[in-house]
């Protein structure tokens, strides 16, 4: 049996939310768009997980809920009509750790369209600098965008406060809140948070589901145009099972959140403990407030591609950062941003738990890893023992 | 890995000739941590017969990267340093029964490697290799990457990529790569070691869509080549009409050497009055959309533009601006480059 500790990768649909989705492929199957029976019973399972979704959120009312394909669009869509909201405001800030969702359009805005971005570097312990973000925030920024929990350290940004800078300005404030929802309390009532991106395959549900919280009153430019579904937000025949499923997943969530943080929070605080006995291996960003499932250790002198293949091999399956930059061959911008020495940029690990996760898993990795770390170290030219020559030279 | 050769999963499991040696003949070593693989080697040689009796390595990098070192090993025990020296990064990768497409680096790594002890062991002064630095990210000059593109027949950018790891990362030097890549093997063609249906050629650029607004003179009809190339008696421009000038209605005006030339010996305020002349003559039309442009400041051969009007935050501005380049440079024979400032 495979340890799975990549949970910020993706998780296993949840058996009830399967239950809960399978009906619509085959029998609740109408559009629902269509006025026919079938077709609204379709329709009112899609309201039903609106209200759901609205409820994990704290949204002050479900039309606030779009249903889309998943946080990559969410993203886009988000930032790309908050910049043409607002054609006069040609700037917007981003953080140093965002994901490549948000990264990538940027870097594209910047270079087609001539929008300036402003990246507001972290603290080592991923704490955003405030003092730059006040300075770069002005009326000529249309769009803030800030992730609420980073994705490969778990460290939590104070969106809601960062949001409430922002609308000084008149700026619209975007959170990729992929990693947070369903993991900490969300209140989106009683922010001035204007747009919130979320991803159904992180909190059980299935792929390809995803949604984005747009606040009441907020003009929004569609980006898929078409047909009038969802309010003519989002064009496109309704992924009903799909959206059954990311509502049921979305009330499994809210009323499991606390226990679970508990639970995952004792668990990986084992696991913590259990690394910081591995020499020469550092937690990221321990001191920051973090997601309760997530922990980053990154070991110097060692690669992290040969960690996960033997880890893999003893059944553990974790990763070294995000999923979506794997196949590019720089180091993590994240821990860049985060000040992790070179000679540890290259050794990270990520373990995101679950609550199918159990002490007797972590009790396993704490088992097998030193021995991994140890011969790999055995193997590297770096590290003590090595001559100091080899660390330098260049290659080519 | 798990997709790989057995080969390969085995040396990566239990690598061979793992360590230092002691009093070795000839250490040798290649990559760095920021490059994300290191790979040092260590030979022990019969000095009578130059027979490799030996081989250690340390590697720092992915699996498949501890594998290729292992592999290495293997190859060169037994053979003389100069039987050595032949070996290819290609031979590695048969070695380990092939390798994935993205970790052919990791035969590279080990090639250079190689080749740094050996020309230790010769006594041969591993001279720098002084050429041109192409990416930003990872630490390959141009001479290497052409060593590589050649004895690998390279034939793509993105195997240029996966032997090198050049262009991996923020990709700025994409397009450089492309060239270099397209050069080199113009030359192998030329050479008679690559077909010429294999070679590769940098993407043909896109003749740009230009509203007809932009024709100077309504008609479609580019303007005289003398029109604006008088600069305080100077005549820059070209002096001849290009040939294709007459069908070249939104064609890719091409900057002329005599232009640039003379562009380059005129003064900071010389410059800045030819090129404000020229988006004068195009304000006009922008005018006629509710738009505006002026010039704030010219660089060298960058000038930079204010839209204003209703090209601000237009969604065509881009399309306007790149339109505007591309009637600068038809009208002055500079390859200037437009850039909006807020």
């Amino acid at each position: 049996m495979t340890i799975y500790l990549d949970h910020n990768a993706t998780t296993r649909v949840d058996p009830d939310v399967l239950e809960a989705m399978l009906p619509f492929f085959t029998e609740t199957y109408g559009n629902p768009s269509s006025k026919h029976g079938p077709g609204e019973a379709a329709a009112m399972a899609v309201q039903k997980a609106r209200r759901q979704v609205q409820a994990l959120l704290g949204a002050d009312q479900a039309s606030e809920v779009m249903f889309n394909s998943g946080g990559t669009e969410s993203v886009n869509s988000a930032i790309v009509s908050a910049l043409e909201s607002a054609p006069l405001r040609r700037e917007m800030i981003v953080s140093a750790i965002e994901h490549s969702a948000v990264r990538t359009l940027a870097d594209w805005l910047a270079k087609n369209k001539g929008i300036r971005v402003h990246t507001i570097p972290v603290d080592k312990n991923g704490r955003i600098d405030v003092v730059a973000y006040k300075e770069a925030l002005s009326e000529r920024v249309a769009v803030v965008s800030m992730m609420w929990a980073n994705n490969e350290t778990g460290t939590i940004l104070p969106v809601v406060e960062l949001a409430e800078m922002a609308k000084e300005v008149g700026a619209t404030f975007h959170t990729d809140a992929v990693q947070a929802v369903g993991k900490i309390p969300i209140d989106l009532k009683s922010t001035q948070i204007d747009m919130l991106s979320l991803s159904g395959h992180k909190l059980h549900a299935p792929k390809g589901i995803g949604a984005l919280y747009l606040r009441k009153g907020l003009r929004f430019r569609p980006q898929i145009k078409g047909g009038h579904q969802e309010r003519g937000r989002r064009a496109g025949t309704e992924n009903v099972p799909g959206i059954v499923a990311l509502g049921k997943a979305a009330e499994l969530a809210g009323g499991r959140m606390a226990d679970d943080a508990a639970y995952l929070t004792a668990l990986r605080d084992r696991l913590e403990a259990g690394l910081r006995e591995i020499p020469n291996a550092r937690i990221v960003a321990s001191e920051n407030d973090r997601l309760p499932n997530t922990t980053s250790v990154v070991f110097d002198y060692i690669e992290s591609e040969s960690i996960l293949l033997l880890l893999d091999k003893e059944g553990i399956a974790a990763s070294s950062g995000s999923a979506c930059s794997s196949g590019s061959f720089e180091p993590s911008h994240v821990l860049q941003a985060m000040s992790v020495p070179e000679t540890a940029l290259r050794g990270a690990v990520r373990f995101s738990l679950a609550r199918e996760n159990t002490e007797a898993e972590i009790d396993r990795v704490l088992e097998v890893l030193p021995g991994i770390v140890a011969k790999l170290r055995e193997i590297s030219p770096f590290g003590e023992g090595a001559d100091a020559s080899s660390q330098e030279n260049a290659y080519a | 890995m798990w997709q790989c050769s057995d080969k390969v999963q085995d040396h990566f499991l239990n690598p061979r000739n793992v360590g230092a040696l002691e009093q070795p003949d000839a250490e040798g070593q290649a990559g760095t941590l920021a490059y994300g693989d290191a790979l040092k080697i260590a030979l022990k040689v019969d000095r009578d017969s130059g027979v490799i009796t030996d081989a250690r390595f340390k590697s720092f990098g992915c699996g498949v990267s501890i594998a290729a070192a292992s592999a290495l090993t293997e190859i060169i025990i037994g053979r003389t340093i100069d039987e050595a020296s032949v070996v290819s990064d290609s031979e590695i990768v048969d070695y380990l029964g092939g390798l994935p497409d993205d970790k052919m680096y990791c035969a590279v790594l080990g090639h250079e490697a190689l080749q740094t002890a050996i020309a230790q062991y010769r006594g041969e002064n591993d001279a720098a290799d002084s050429s041109e630095k192409i990416c930003k990210c990872f630490p390959a000059r141009k001479a290497f990457l052409e060593r590589i593109i050649r004895t690998n027949k390279l034939t793509s950018p993105d195997q240029v990529t996966n032997y090198t790891k050049v262009s991996g990362g923020c990709q700025s030097c994409k397009k450089p790569i492309e060239e270099l890549l397209a050069a080199v093997n113009a030359d192998m063609v030329n050479e008679g070691v690559l077909d010429a249906a294999q070679a590769y050629h940098a993407p043909v650029k896109a003749t740009p869509f230009m509203p007809a607004k932009f024709q100077m003179n309504g008609n479609g009809a580019p303007p005289r080549p003398n029109g604006v190339s008088e600069a305080n008696g100077k005549s820059i421009g070209p002096g001849v009409p290009r040939p294709n000038a007459s069908q070249s209605a939104g064609g890719e005006a091409q900057p002329t050497p005599q232009g640039l030339a003379a562009f380059a010996k005129l003064n900071p305020e010389e410059r800045i009055e030819l090129v404000s002349k020229a988006i004068d003559e195009l304000r006009p039309f922008l005018k006629a959309d509710g738009g505006d442009c002026e010039l704030v400041e010219v660089k060298e051969n960058t000038a930079f533009v204010r839209l204003s009007g209703a090209c601000m935050g237009c969604q065509m501005a881009s399309v306007t601006l790149s339109g505007v380049q591309q009637r600068l440079i038809e009208k002055t024979g500079i390859p200037l480059r437009v850039v909006p400032v807020q």
